[in-house]
C-alpha cells in the first residue's frame, strides 16, 4: 500500500511540475502524405493539443492557420472541436472558420487566389484540448512529384507524433531523418508501400536567443518521389517560367540605364537597385504556387514579385546588358542531400555575374548587398540553380577576420589624435559598399572616433599573400573623452561586425539549447602615449582562454612607457557533414568548414565568462587622471 | 456650391470623354519631385460626392488623380484597392485609366479581383476589391472613379436595406484633409434631405471653402482644401487625426442620442441577458468577495483572463452588436466589445447594473456625435450611484480594472437615457509606482555584495511583470536573470525571489536579487570609481520614458508616453576605507506641474546613499510640456553614467 501511496504522490508531483514548467503539451500530432498514382497528393494533419496557462491560448494556440490554393488545392476539415477541463465537448461552431488572404498576397495580384483559412479555437480554458484534423488534397501540378521536409519542432512538447508517407511502388522514393534514431517502419501493400516514423516526447523548440535553426537539433524529415536534387533542379529550371522573356521596353530601360552610367559596375548596380528598390518584394514560400514563378515580363509589368522572381527579372535586364550570369540558391548545409530534392529548404537566390574589375560577385535582387552574397550567407551552401553545381567562389573555411591597430595620442587639452589601422576579411567587410565611399566604414564602429578634418580614411593597397581590406584613419576628436573633475574616460572603439553582431552580450547562467556563435578572428591594439601631466587610473589585466572551441586574451596594462589595451577573440570555424554524392548505391558527404559553432553546455559556461571579460568594463574603459 | 457645379460639369464633361486631354495637361503641369520633395505621390484632385438618403443610406461618388512623384510611389500605385464589410457596405472600382509620362492615355481593364481580406484577430467577413494597374513610372498619372454605398455596420438583412446605417436616418463622416502625401485639391461634397440637421466642424486647421446651400428637397454642403502638404510626424507624437486638419459632421442631435441608440441596440439583440450557466458560475466565482469592489474585480478578471481576443462574426449585425452571453460563455473568445459584453452579463448575474460603452483608444474623440470609437468597454454602477469603467480587453494580467493606459480618453456610456460624452480622469503616478531599494556593499578589491528589490503597481506592475507576461514560462526564470544582466553581465544571482505571476491579483509584483559583481569598482592605490547599481539603471522596461528619443529641444505637437509614473530608487552602500569624495555628482531639478525629477549622493562616513525620484504625471502632454519632460529623462539617463569617485 505503501508504495502505491509513493508513486500516486510520484505521479502526482511528475504532473505538476510538467505542468508549472511548460504552457502547454501536444498529446499528438499525426501528418500523413500519401502520393496517389495519378499524380495528386493527399495531406492529412491532426493534432491533439493540451492547454496548460492562459498564455498558451492568449497568445500562442488560439487559432490554426492553414493557407492552401483553390487552383490546385482542396481543403476538408475532418474535426475540430475542444474538450474543456470538464470533459464537455465543444463542437467548433461554423463562424470559427473563416477564410481570407494571407498576408503575403496581399497587393500581390498573381498570387491573390491564395486562401488561408484560419480555424478559431473555440472553448478554450485551462485545461482544456483543443482537436483538429484537416487534410489538403493536391491535384498534380506542374512540379507533380512529392517532396517534403518536416521539422519536427514545436513551441511546447509533443508526447506523440507520427509520420505516415504512403508512395505507389514504381515511385523512386528518398528519404533522410536526421537528427534522431527512429526508424521507418515499412509496410507493403497491394498499392503500394507505407512508410511511417514514430517519434515519442519530443522536447519543445528552444526559446532561447541565438538557439541553431530547429531543423540543427530537432528531428527532421526530408522525403522526396524525385530520383535525386539535380534532376529536379534540371527539370524545374528548364520550364517555361525561366525562360526569358524580353520586352522592347525593357530593352530601352536597359538602354537607358546604361547611357546614365559609365561603368560595367556602375551598370551592374543601377540595374540592380531598380529590381531591389523599385520592384515591389514578396515573401510568399514557393510552394504557394507548387513552386510555378511568374516569368519575369510578368514581373516586369506587375512590378511585384518574390525572392526568386526578382532574381529571374534581375538576370533578365542583366542578359540584356549583355552580362552572362546564373541564378544561385542557398540553402541550409544540414537541408541539403543531393539525393533528396526539397524545394522547401532554399532560403535565399542570387545572381552570379563575372565583372571585369571585380571579378565575380553574386548579387542580391532583393537588397543592395554590401558584400557579395556567398560571404553574406557564408552560413549557407550556395549552388547553381539550374543543375546544383557547388558554387567555386564559395569558401567554407572564412572566420571573419578583424585586426585593428590603434596609435593614440592624448594632448593637453584633452583631445584624442593620432591613427587607426584595420585589417579586414572579405567575409566582414563590406566590400560593395566601403570600396565605394570610404568613410561608410566608420559607422560599423560603436564609439567610432572622429576622423581629422583635414585628411580621409584611405583603402590601403592589399598585403601580399592576403585578401584583408586594410584602412588607415587619421584622427583627430576633441570630444570623446568625458570628463568628471580631473579624471578622463574613454571607451574604446569595437566593430560593430565583430562578435557585437551577434548579440552575446546578455547570457544568463542556465541554457537548455546549444548556443550558436559565429566563427570570428577579432583583434584590438590600443596604444595610448599620454603626457607627462596625465597618468593612467587602472588595473592591468591578464586575461588568457584556450578552449576546444576558441581562445581569447585581454592585455592592459603599461609597456614601453605606453598604455597598451590588446583584446583578441577566436573563435574557430564550425563543422558541417555535405551530402553530396546523388546516387541510391553511393552516397557520400564531405566535411565544409562553416562560419558558425555550436557551443555545448560546458562550452557556454567558458564561453559566458569569456563574453562577461570581453564586454567588461576594465577591458572597455580607459580612465585618466591629470 | 461653386464647387458643387465644378464637379458635376467634370463629370458630365468626363463622361464625353473630353477630359483626357486636359487631364494630361493637368498631369504636366502638377509638377514633379523637385516640387513636392517629401511625396512619393501627388495628388492633382481628390474629390467626394455624397448623397445622404431619408434612411441613411448613403451613396459615395469618389475621383481621384493621383501622380507617381517617385519609384516609390509607382510601387503604391500599382494596384487600386477598395475595402468593404459586405454586410453592410458595396464598392466598385468603376474605371481606372492611366496617364502614361509619353502622354498615351490607357483605360485599365484588368479583371477586378473579388476576395476575402488579409486579418488577423477579427474575422469578420471583411473583403478587398482590387484592380491591378501594373508598373508606372515617375511622371505617369493614375485616374480612379469609384463607387461606395452604405456603412460600417449592417442591420438588416435586405439587399438595399442592409446599407442603411444602424443609427437609421442619421449620417455622420469623419474626413481627413490631411495626407501623407501632397495633395493639390481635395472636395467633399454632400447631399442631405432637406430635414436633415447636420452638425459639422473643422478641427485643427482650416479649408479652402466651405459652401451650404439648399433647394427645395436637399441641403447641399460643400468643402474643400488647397495645397495640402504632407503631415509632418514626431516620434511619440499623439494621433495625426488630433493635430491636422479634418472635417467631423453629423446629423445626430447629440451624444445622448447616440449613446440611447447604443444601449437600446444591445439591449434588444438581449445581449446582455445572463444565462442560468453563467449566473450559477458567477454565483461560485464570487462566493468569497467580501464586497463589491472584490466581486466587480473577480469578474472582470475573469473575462479579461479567460475570454481571449479573437472576433469571429455574428453576421447581420456584426460591429455594432455586441456578442450574446451565451455565445461568449460558449465560445470564450471575442473583440473587445464581446469581452465587454461577457463582463456586462455576468455583473448582472451577480446584481449589479451594468452596461456597455464605446471609447477611443489612442485618439482624441472632438465634440461632434459622430461615431468616432474604435474600443468598446463596460460601466457598472457603484452602490454610492457612481459609474466604474471596467475594460477586461486591456487588463489581462494587470492589477487594475480600467486600464490607465486609457487615461485622457474620451467615453460614451450606453446607457437607457443616453449620456454625453465624457474624458477619463488622470490617474496620480502614486498608482503606478515602481520603487527599488537596493542595498550595497562594496569590498576593497572593488567586489560587490548587494540585494535588489524592485516592486511595482498598476501599469508600472504590469511593465515589470513583462518577463513573464510576453514569453513561454520555460524563460521566465532567464527573463529574470537577464534583467539583472543588463546592469551588468557579471553579476551572479545568490538568490531570487518572485511573486507568483499566475497570481498577480493577490499582490503587486515584487522581485527580490541578492547578487555579487565581482571588480564592480575600479579600485586603484589611489582611488575607487564606481556608479551605483540603481544609479544605473534596472528593469527600464518599467520605464518608458527613457525610451522616448529626446534628441529634439522643442516639439510642435503633443506626445504621449505610456502611462503616468512614479519612480523611487533608494541604495545604500557600505564602501571601502576612503578619505574623501573627490566626485560626488550632484544634479539639477525638475519641479514642474506634471514632471518632476530629483536625485542626489550623500555621504556619510562609511556609507554612500543614492536617492533618484522621478514622477510623470499623465499620459498625454502638450508640446510645451516637451523641455521639462525631456529635461527629466536626460538628467535620469546622466546619472546612468555619472561616476563616483573617492580618495584612498
Amino acid at each position: 500500500m505503501k508504495k502505491y501511496i509513493v508513486l500516486i504522490i510520484s505521479l502526482l508531483f511528475v504532473s505538476f511540475s510538467f505542468s508549472a514548467e511548460t504552457d502547454a503539451v501536444f498529446k499528438k500530432i499525426k501528418k500523413e502524405y500519401i502520393l496517389h498514382n495519378d499524380g495528386s497528393i493527399e495531406y492529412k494533419y491532426s493534432k491533439e493539443l493540451k492547454l496548460l496557462s492562459h498564455y498558451s491560448f492568449n497568445r500562442m494556440y488560439g487559432e490554426t492557420f492553414i493557407v492552401y490554393n483553390p487552383d490546385f488545392q482542396e481543403l476538408k476539415i475532418n474535426q475540430a472541436y475542444t474538450i474543456m477541463k470538464n470533459g464537455h465537448r465543444v463542437v467548433t461552431p461554423d463562424n470559427a472558420f473563416n477564410i481570407v488572404l494571407p498576408r503575403a498576397a496581399a497587393a500581390y495580384p498573381a498570387y491573390n487566389q491564395m486562401r488561408e483559412m484560419v480555424v478559431t479555437h473555440t472553448a478554450l480554458e485551462v485545461g482544456a484540448t483543443i482537436f483538429l484534423e484537416y487534410s489538403i488534397i493536391s491535384k498534380p501540378t506542374y512540379v507533380k512529384e512529392m517532396m517534403e521536409t518536416v521539422i519536427l519542432a514545436e513551441d511546447v512538447a509533443v508526447e506523440d507524433y507520427e509520420i505516415w508517407v504512403k508512395v505507389p511502388r514504381n515511385v523512386d522514393f528518398h528519404y533522410s531523418l536526421i537528427n534522431s534514431q527512429v526508424n521507418a517502419e515499412a509496410f507493403t501493400i497491394e498499392e503500394g508501400i507505407t512508410f511511417r516514423w514514430k517519434f515519442s516526447d519530443l522536447p519543445a523548440a528552444s526559446h532561447e536567443i541565438a538557439s541553431p535553426a530547429n531543423y540543427e537539433t530537432n528531428p527532421c524529415l526530408m522525403f522526396s518521389a524525385y530520383s535525386n536534387q539535380n534532376e529536379a533542379l534540371e527539370k524545374w529550371t528548364s520550364t517555361q517560367a525561366f525562360k526569358q522573356t524580353p520586352t522592347e521596353e525593357m530593352a530601352l530601360f536597359v538602354k537607358n540605364t546604361k547611357a546614365e552610367n559609365k561603368t560595367e559596375w556602375e551598370l551592374i548596380r543601377a540595374l540592380q537597385k531598380h529590381v531591389v528598390e523599385n520592384v515591389s518584394t514578396k515573401h510568399n514560400p514557393l510552394k504557394w504556387h507548387n513552386y510555378q514563378i511568374e516569368n519575369s515580363l510578368k514581373v516586369w509589368n506587375a512590378n511585384v514579385g518574390n525572392e526568386l522572381e526578382k532574381t529571374n527579372l534581375l538576370y533578365q535586364l542583366y542578359d540584356l546588358a549583355g552580362f552572362k550570369c546564373q541564378i544561385v540558391a542557398f540553402m541550409p548545409y544540414t537541408l541539403y542531400d543531393a539525393q533528396i530534392a526539397s524545394f522547401d529548404n532554399f532560403e535565399h537566390f542570387g545572381l552570379m555575374i563575372s565583372t571585369k574589375d571585380k571579378g565575380i560577385k553574386i548579387l542580391s535582387a532583393v537588397k543592395m548587398n554590401k558584400k557579395s552574397l556567398e560571404k553574406e550567407y557564408a552560413h549557407l551552401y550556395g549552388f547553381l540553380l539550374a543543375n546544383g553545381q557547388e558554387l567555386a567562389t564559395q569558401k567554407p573555411n572564412a572566420v571573419p577576420k578583424i585586426d585593428l591597430i590603434a596609435k593614440l595620442t592624448m594632448d593637453p587639452g584633452n583631445q584624442i589624435f593620432g591613427n587607426i589601422t584595420a585589417h579586414l576579411s572579405p567575409e566582414i567587410f563590406n566590400e560593395l559598399e566601403i570600396a565605394q565611399d570610404t568613410s561608410s566604414i566608420q559607422q560599423y564602429f560603436s564609439n567610432a572616433l572622429q576622423v581629422d578634418s583635414t585628411s580621409h580614411i584611405s583603402l590601403l593597397p592589399p598585403k601580399k599573400g592576403t585578401s584583408l581590406a586594410s584602412f588607415s584613419f587619421p584622427i583627430k576628436d576633441p570630444a570623446q573623452l568625458e570628463q568628471q573633475e580631473n579624471y578622463y574616460f574613454f571607451t574604446i572603439p569595437t566593430y560593430s561586425k565583430g562578435i557585437a553582431q551577434a548579440n552575446l552580450k546578455i547570457l544568463p547562467t542556465i541554457r537548455t539549447a546549444p548556443l550558436v556563435v559565429p566563427a570570428i578572428d577579432e583583434q584590438y591594439e590600443y596604444i595610448f602615449t599620454l603626457p607627462k601631466s596625465a597618468n593612467w587610473v587602472g588595473k592591468e589585466i591578464h586575461i588568457s582562454y584556450k578552449e576546444d572551441f576558441g581562445e581569447m586574451t585581454i592585455d592592459v596594462g603599461i609597456k614601453e612607457g605606453k598604455l597598451v589595451l590588446k583584446k583578441h577573440l577566436l573563435i574557430y570555424a564550425g563543422k558541417h557533414q555535405l551530402k553530396l554524392k546523388a546516387s541510391r548505391m553511393n552516397v557520400s558527404s564531405k566535411e565544409v568548414e562553416t562560419n558558425e559553432v555550436f557551443l555545448n553546455k560546458t562550452q557556454y559556461a567558458v564561453f559566458r565568462k569569456m563574453m562577461i571579460d570581453w564586454y567588461s568594463k576594465s577591458a572597455n574603459e580607459l580612465v585618466f587622471k591629470r | 456650391m461653386k464647387k458643387q457645379y465644378f464637379f458635376l460639369i467634370l463629370l458630365l464633361l468626363f463622361s464625353l470623354g473630353l477630359w483626357a486631354q486636359n487631364y494630361t495637361n493637368l498631369i504636366a503641369k502638377a509638377g514633379d519631385s523637385k516640387d513636392y520633395p517629401k511625396s512619393a505621390v501627388l495628388g492633382i484632385f481628390d474629390s467626394t460626392r455624397v448623397e445622404m438618403q431619408e434612411s441613411g443610406l448613403s451613396y459615395y461618388y469618389m475621383h481621384k488623380l493621383t501622380k507617381v512623384l517617385t519609384h516609390t510611389g509607382a510601387k503604391q500605385l500599382r494596384v487600386v484597392k477598395l475595402g468593404y464589410d459586405p454586410l453592410s457596405a458595396y464598392v466598385e472600382i468603376q474605371k481606372v485609366v492611366l496617364y502614361k509620362k509619353s502622354g498615351e492615355v490607357i483605360e485599365i481593364e484588368n479583371p477586378i479581383l473579388d476576395y476575402a481580406a488579409p486579418a488577423r484577430a477579427i474575422y469578420w467577413g471583411a473583403r478587398e476589391k482590387m484592380m491591378e494597374v501594373g508598373r508606372l513610372v515617375p511622371g505617369d498619372a493614375v485616374e480612379v472613379v469609384s463607387f461606395k454605398k452604405g456603412y460600417t455596420y449592417a442591420l438588416l438583412a435586405d439587399e438595399e436595406e442592409k446599407y442603411i446605417p444602424p443609427m437609421r436616418g442619421h449620417f455622420y463622416d469623419i474626413v481627413p484633409f490631411w495626407s501623407k502625401h501632397a495633395i493639390q485639391e481635395k472636395v467633399y461634397q454632400l447631399r442631405t434631405p432637406k430635414d436633415k440637421n447636420l452638425q459639422f466642424e473643422v478641427y485643427y486647421g482650416e479649408l479652402s471653402a466651405i459652401n451650404q446651400s439648399e433647394d427645395a428637397t436637399f441641403k447641399y454642403y460643400s468643402f474643400s482644401k488647397e495645397d495640402i502638404t504632407p503631415a509632418k510626424s514626431e516620434p511619440n507624437m499623439v494621433s495625426k487625426n488630433n493635430v491636422n486638419t479634418k472635417l467631423l459632421m453629423s446629423t445626430s442631435p447629440d451624444w445622448y442620442a447616440k449613446g440611447k441608440w447604443f444601449y437600446k441596440v444591445n439591449e434588444d439583440y438581449g445581449a446582455f441577458d445572463p444565462t442560468l450557466r453563467v449566473t450559477r458560475f458567477v454565483s461560485y466565482l464570487i462566493r468569497n468577495a467580501e464586497n463589491e469592489l472584490d466581486s466587480i474585480s473577480i469578474l472582470t478578471h475573469w473575462v479579461a483572463d479567460n475570454m481571449r481576443y479573437s472576433g469571429i462574426s455574428i453576421g447581420t449585425g456584426e460591429g455594432y452588436t455586441l456578442h450574446n452571453c451565451e455565445m461568449n460563455f460558449a465560445d470564450r473568445c471575442g473583440v473587445c466589445k464581446d469581452k465587454a459584453s461577457l463582463l456586462i452579463s455576468m455583473l448582472r448575474a451577480a446584481g449589479f447594473e451594468s452596461y456597455a460603452a464605446m471609447t477611443m483608444a489612442g485618439e482624441r474623440i472632438e465634440d461632434i456625435p459622430a461615431d468616432q470609437f474604435n474600443h468598446s468597454i463596460t460601466v457598472v454602477k457603484m452602490r454610492n450611484g457612481e459609474w466604474k469603467l471596467l475594460d477586461p480587453t486591456w487588463v489581462p494580467g494587470v492589477r487594475e480594472l480600467w486600464s490607465s493606459a486609457e487615461q485622457q480618453q474620451g467615453y460614451l456610456m450606453g446607457l437607457p437615457d443616453g449620456s454625453d460624452l465624457q474624458y477619463t480622469p488622470i490617474s496620480p503616478p502614486e498608482n503606478h509606482y515602481v520603487r527599488m531599494k537596493a542595498n550595497s556593499v562594496i569590498d576593497e578589491q572593488g567586489n560587490l555584495k548587494g540585494s535588489i528589490t524592485i516592486t511595482a503597481e498598476g501599469q508600472s506592475d504590469a511593465a515589470v511583470r513583462g518577463v513573464f507576461r510576453y514569453s513561454v514560462r520555460t524563460e521566465w526564470r532567464k527573463n529574470v536573470e537577464k534583467e539583472l544582466l543588463k546592469l551588468n553581465p557579471a553579476a551572479q544571482i545568490t538568490n531570487v525571489e518572485y511573486t507568483d505571476n499566475d497570481k498577480y491579483l493577490e499582490q503587486p509584483v515584487s522581485i527580490s536579487y541578492e547578487y555579487t559583481i565581482p571588480n564592480f569598482a575600479l579600485v586603484t592605490p589611489e582611488e575607487i570609481i564606481f556608479t551605483p547599481a540603481l544609479a544605473q539603471g534596472i528593469f527600464k522596461r518599467a520605464m518608458s520614458h527613457l525610451y522616448l528619443k529626446t534628441t529634439a529641444e522643442e516639439k510642435e505637437f503633443g506626445f504621449k508616453d505610456r502611462c503616468s509614473r512614479l519612480v523611487e530608487m533608494e541604495e545604500t552602500i557600505s564602501l571601502p576605507a576612503y578619505k574623501e569624495a573627490l566626485a560626488l555628482p550632484v544634479v539639477e531639478q525638475v519641479d514642474s506641474p506634471y514632471v518632476k525629477y530629483q536625485a542626489g549622493y550623500s555621504l556619510k562616513d562609511q556609507e554612500l546613499s543614492f536617492v533618484q525620484n522621478a514622477s510623470y504625471g499623465k499620459r498625454v502632454y502638450e508640446a510645451k510640456e516637451w523641455p521639462d519632460y525631456r529635461k527629466a529623462v536626460k538628467l535620469q539617463k546622466e546619472m546612468e553614467t555619472k561616476k563616483i569617485i573617492l580618495k584612498k
